[in-house]
């Protein structure tokens, strides 16, 4: 970032028309397979993989990558407003619902970071069970 | 196209938001995060539709454009991911352990207070897929019979909540690692809690969208195979 950039780069173009490649592509595996994840998610996993295979060079779809995600909160706010539009649906169960989703997300957060802790602070004696089973 | 200025302005409020969050920062110290630009902006334009009386099919419509660009922004966490790939690969296992954990967990926190208070099967069902990207989740919705449309609903508002919250919420457990914290956004609150990990660093993002997309995989098995066996009922 602190490198003086072009004012035009085409790599930003190259890097978009790669970007919806990958979306192209994710979501005929997720029909074609009748995947039940969407064709986003494997395109990201697909994108992941053809860099790690050195198929694609990092520097076609950094730019627009980083330009995508520098303001991907940005394209939630609709879908975050749209909520508007739920309000009937929610009258008889809002309060198990609202409960749901702030203890929920409470909990879960919690517990997926704290399992990850003791995962990662549980010294595992690895080599000693190998040592131990192979006889 | 007159609804074009639903586009506009919801980018303006945002970067006005934004603005004002860091500008504020200081000021605000520690209920800054209440100030998280996608909560003032959804209240915001809320507030302004409400007040205008503008039906939201309006809204949607001329902001089809954002909307529309949430797909390639998630194929592009796959950069950040192979970024991040030999530190991510190499403690895979973990990963792996933590995200079903945590995808189980996401699933029974959403479906036991609607169970406990007796509401009918579909609102269960819609809930189960809480914690996944709205397009998984209400494929898993779709597949065991419950509301997609409140099934996104819920999604959003878990991933607004979460973004907002997450990082207070995990400041309880201390200083933790990187990897917990990233995991635990995108676990729990999928794209939106991606994106606030992405603000925190790009390590943290790679390891949210890492949870993200397990968790999408993990809910989508787990949450049939548990209606199969009528947890839900």
């Amino acid at each position: 970032m602190n490198q003086p950039k072009p004012v035009y780069s085409s790599r930003l173009v190259f890097g978009f028309g790669v970007i919806f490649l990958f979306l192209v592509l994710g979501q005929w595996v997720s029909r074609y397979f009748h995947l039940p994840i969407s064709g986003s998610v494997i395109g990201m996993v697909l994108l992941a993989v053809t860099l790690g295979c050195r198929i694609l060079p990092l520097s076609l779809v950094e730019e627009a990558s980083q330009l995508l995600l520098q303001h991907l909160s940005l394209f939630f706010v609709p879908a975050g407003v749209g909520l508007l539009s739920y309000r009937a649906m929610l009258k008889d169960n809002w309060i198990p619902i609202t409960l749901a989703i702030l203890l929920g997300t409470i909990i879960t957060l919690l517990s997926t970071a704290g399992i990850h802790l003791v995962l990662l602070r549980t010294k595992w004696n690895r080599k000693s069970n190998k040592a131990g089973s192979t006889q | 196209m007159d609804n074009l200025i639903f586009l506009s302005s919801t980018i303006l409020v945002y970067a006005l938001a934004q603005t004002g969050q860091f500008k504020l920062k200081t000021r605000l110290k520690r209920i800054s995060f209440l100030f998280h630009p996608v909560l003032v902006s959804v209240v915001v334009i809320v507030l302004i539709l409400v007040l205008s009386q503008t039906p939201y099919e309006s809204y949607a419509e001329g902001t089809e454009g954002l909307t529309f660009l949430l797909a390639p922004s998630v194929v592009a966490l796959g950069v950040p991911l192979f970024k991040e790939w030999k530190k991510l690969s190499a403690e895979l296992g973990k990963i792996l352990i933590t995200v079903i954990f945590g995808s189980l967990v996401g699933i029974l926190s959403s479906i036991l207070p609607v169970l406990l208070w007796g509401s009918p099967l579909e609102v269960v069902v819609s809930l189960a897929p809480r914690s996944v990207t709205t397009p998984i989740a209400m494929n898993i919705a779709n597949a065991t019979g419950g509301v997609p449309s409140l099934t996104a609903a819920v999604v959003v508002t878990t991933g607004i909540f979460g973004a907002v919250a997450g990082p207070v919420v995990l400041s309880i457990l201390g200083k933790i690692e990187t990897s917990a914290f990233g995991l635990a956004m995108g676990v729990a609150s999928h794209g939106i809690g991606t994106a606030r990990a992405l603000e925190i660093g790009e390590r943290e993002g790679a390891y949210s969208a890492l949870g993200l997309c397990l968790n999408g995989v993990f809910t989508s098995i787990l949450v049939p195979v548990l209606y199969r066996f009528s947890i839900f009922h």
